[in-house]
């Protein structure tokens, strides 16, 4: 059925588990994906990063409680500026600490899997960077070029569209964009050349 | 003042020129957002932020609520008519109305959705009316305490209800709350700043949203070529023959009720309510089998009930102050930055504020109706943009949001850094909704916290021997038990009932 990854939400981002994914195929055995089904044998051998995710919760709670402690914890009666941060930095300790612990009991299902399996390393390098980038070239080329070349590196080589293409989208979404944000809205951008 | 006063004044609100055009652009842009896969009412909602910045605290609220339930009206098209799920809460429609379209039965389908959610939405809008004052008089007498407690519950049943892992979810509401604790606290002290002047604020709301909904959810859909398959190109027939509404008329009524309870509560949400409907539609129904071949039961119940709890979340944010759900938590930021904080002091010092968004509601429903009945046609060629003509625009609004907040580059690298952050978890099965939640309720827990600590002067047990703020634990402990135990038994039940 319908989940794996493919959830156009805001709402509820959506990684469904193994049991509700389940659950829902039994209420909706009709309908057919054939993506999905590719999507389900993944899952399938899904490598647990509980792990990681377990090391990194738990080092980040060991920081907070350090830095909470500096900043000063006070007392019950009178707590100070560090007193709620430590407390749910303790917990939060805790409760990473049971992570860790559960993800080292459960089995493995698949040794086998890399890292690029699971992540499309390749596409958050494509994407990520350029965002930065828009913001540290705005100040320089100015609102109108950065945010035209941006759109023609996202359309052409993200979106693999054609010249011709690309370059009208790109212009028509740039002029949309100023007209909206800057003439209508009145933000503040620097303007550069154009 | 009485309520046909309030009513009075609330008219008056709403129909100011510019508050109407606030509505109107909630609206349009909620259907867009919801017919769009890819983009949700979170979203859109912080990526709108920033332009409220301008405007007045009504016309903000009137605009992006407006988004929320307009997206719910939006996504039932995307449904019906592609059998991909335009927004979460309209994942169920899918079922028996794409097949209703197979049947060359999508205009009837579309119509008898958007009537019901009309109907639910005007119903749960009226009741509005008349629990609000009640609901803003008890939540007068609440002190530090009960806050504590209810922003506890709110976060706790959000975590319960959600997908996924219970526990990954509170470790996720945890982090949230940490996260929000950078920055002052409310006696100017810095801490975890790092030195760096632009975290003295906190981290901004509108680029973790945007990082954690927006970007993130780009990431992720890149990856997958998109096969849409269009079951008709045009619709004709919009309005459902008298059959249709004698078997939807009581499945509407039912998703009414299914949708406010569920939506009020805090944690509850559209998707809950849409999901209830459906199981309890298949259920009631003398012909359970049917369901999903196409029964106009399976479109209406939860059609109707996600657009009466899209209106219902709202009582709480109004009335209590407390979010229910994550949009409604960006509802909440969004209005802490323009200096108001939503609660039963809004209610009663500002009644014009909120009569005119309560009013205003009923004006965004009628525009939907039109937009999405008459108009649909828009809405079908509008589903025939590519995503990868999309997403480009979705991340330069993403970006152009971000920055014109405080024209600073710090805001991009957050962005980048919570959409980072978004992708990996989503990745590995941990949720964002309680982050995004815990987050934005962080100030008011810990305020609260400290508050009630000095009230009581040291003592914890404050919490439990108030008698509301013992309702509202018992009422979180109520939930974890019935998470362990209940819904592991429905569950099982369920699947053994489904499975015949």
């Amino acid at each position: 059925m319908v989940q794996g990854q493919y959830n156009h939400s805001f709402f509820q981002p959506v990684l469904w588990a193994e049991r509700d994914r389940r659950r829902c195929s039994i209420l909706f055995k009709d309908i057919k994906m054939n993506k999905f089904d590719l999507l389900n044998k993944i899952q399938l051998l899904k490598k647990n990063y509980d792990f990681h995710a377990g090391l990194f919760l738990i080092f980040i709670s060991i920081s907070f409680v350090i830095m909470s402690y500096r900043v000063g914890i006070g007392e019950l009666h009178n707590p100070r500026a560090g007193f709620f941060p430590f407390c749910v930095s303790i917990l939060l300790f805790v409760m990473s600490f049971g992570l860790l612990i559960a993800s080292i009991k459960k089995n493995v299902r698949s040794q086998g899997e890399n890292l690029s399996d699971r992540f499309n390393i390749k596409t958050v390098f494509l994407i990520l960077p350029v965002l930065v980038m828009y913001g540290v070239v705005l100040d320089t080329l100015g609102f109108t070029i950065t945010t035209f070349l941006f759109m023609v590196y996202t359309v052409r080589i993200l979106g693999k569209k054609r010249w011709w293409v690309t370059l009208l989208i790109a212009f028509i979404t740039t002029q949309v964009v100023h007209l909206i944000f800057i003439k209508w809205l009145r933000c503040q951008f620097p303007l550069g050349i154009f | 003042m009485t309520l046909l006063e309030n009513i009075l004044l609330g008219i008056q609100v709403s129909f100011q020129l510019d508050n109407i055009l606030f509505c109107f652009i909630g609206v349009l842009v909620g259907t867009l957002v919801g017919v769009l896969p890819g983009i949700g009412p979170v979203g859109a909602m912080s990526l709108l932020l920033p332009v409220t910045y301008g405007m007045s605290p009504v016309g903000a609220i009137i605009m992006l609520g407006g988004i929320y339930y307009g997206a719910q009206y939006g996504g039932t098209i995307t449904s019906v008519l592609v059998n991909i799920p335009g927004e979460a809460s309209t994942i169920v429609t899918c079922i028996d109305g794409y097949q209703m379209a197979k049947k060359g039965r999508a205009g009837p389908a579309l119509g008898i959705a958007a009537m019901g959610s009309f109907i639910g939405a005007t119903i749960v809008i009226a009741a509005m009316m008349f629990i609000s004052l009640p609901l803003a008089k008890i939540a007068l007498r609440f002190g530090p305490p009960e806050y504590f407690s209810l922003v506890c519950l709110g976060i706790v049943a959000l975590t319960m209800l959600s997908q996924g892992s219970v526990y990954k979810g509170i470790l996720m509401a945890l982090l949230g709350t940490l996260v929000g604790t950078i920055g002052m606290d409310i006696f100017a002290v810095t801490r975890f700043t790092f030195g760096i002047t632009e975290l003295m604020d906190g981290i901004g709301l509108v680029p973790i949203i945007m990082g954690f909904f927006g970007v993130s959810e780009i990431l992720v859909n890149i990856e997958q070529p998109e096969e849409r398959r269009f079951y008709i190109d045009t619709v004709k027939g919009i309005f459902p023959s008298l059959a249709d509404w004698s078997a939807a008329k009581w499945a509407i009524f039912r998703g009414t009720i299914i949708g406010f309870f569920l939506g009020i509560l805090p944690g509850g949400g559209a998707l809950i309510s849409s999901f209830a409907s459906y199981a309890i539609e298949k259920r009631i129904s003398r012909y359970p089998e049917k369901f999903g071949t196409g029964m106009i039961e399976g479109v209406a119940g939860p059609e109707t009930a996600n657009n009466a709890a899209a209106q219902a979340s709202f009582i709480p944010l109004l009335s209590l102050g407390i979010p229910a759900n994550v949009v409604m938590a960006v509802m909440f930021g969004g209005l802490l930055i323009h200096g108001i904080q939503p609660g039963p002091l809004l209610v009663r010092d500002h009644p014009d504020i909120f009569w005119g968004v309560i009013m205003s509601m009923y004006l965004g429903n009628i525009m939907l109706l039109i937009l999405n009945l008459p108009f649909i046609g828009l809405w079908v060629k509008v589903l025939k943009v590519p995503y990868q003509l999309l997403f480009p625009v979705i991340l330069l609004f993403c970006l152009i949001g971000t920055y014109s907040i405080n024209n600073s580059i710090f805001d991009i690298y957050t962005l980048v850094i919570f959409g980072l952050l978004g992708y990996i978890m989503r990745k590995t099965d941990f949720e964002a909704a309680p982050f995004a939640l815990a987050f934005v309720l962080s100030g008011l827990l810990e305020t609260n916290f400290r508050q009630s600590l000095i009230l009581s002067d040291g003592s914890l047990l404050i919490f439990f021997k108030r008698p509301i703020s013992l309702f509202f634990i018992i009422a979180v402990v109520g939930f974890v038990v019935f998470n362990i135990y209940g819904v592991n038994k429905i569950r099982s039940s369920e699947k053994n009932s489904l499975g015949k």
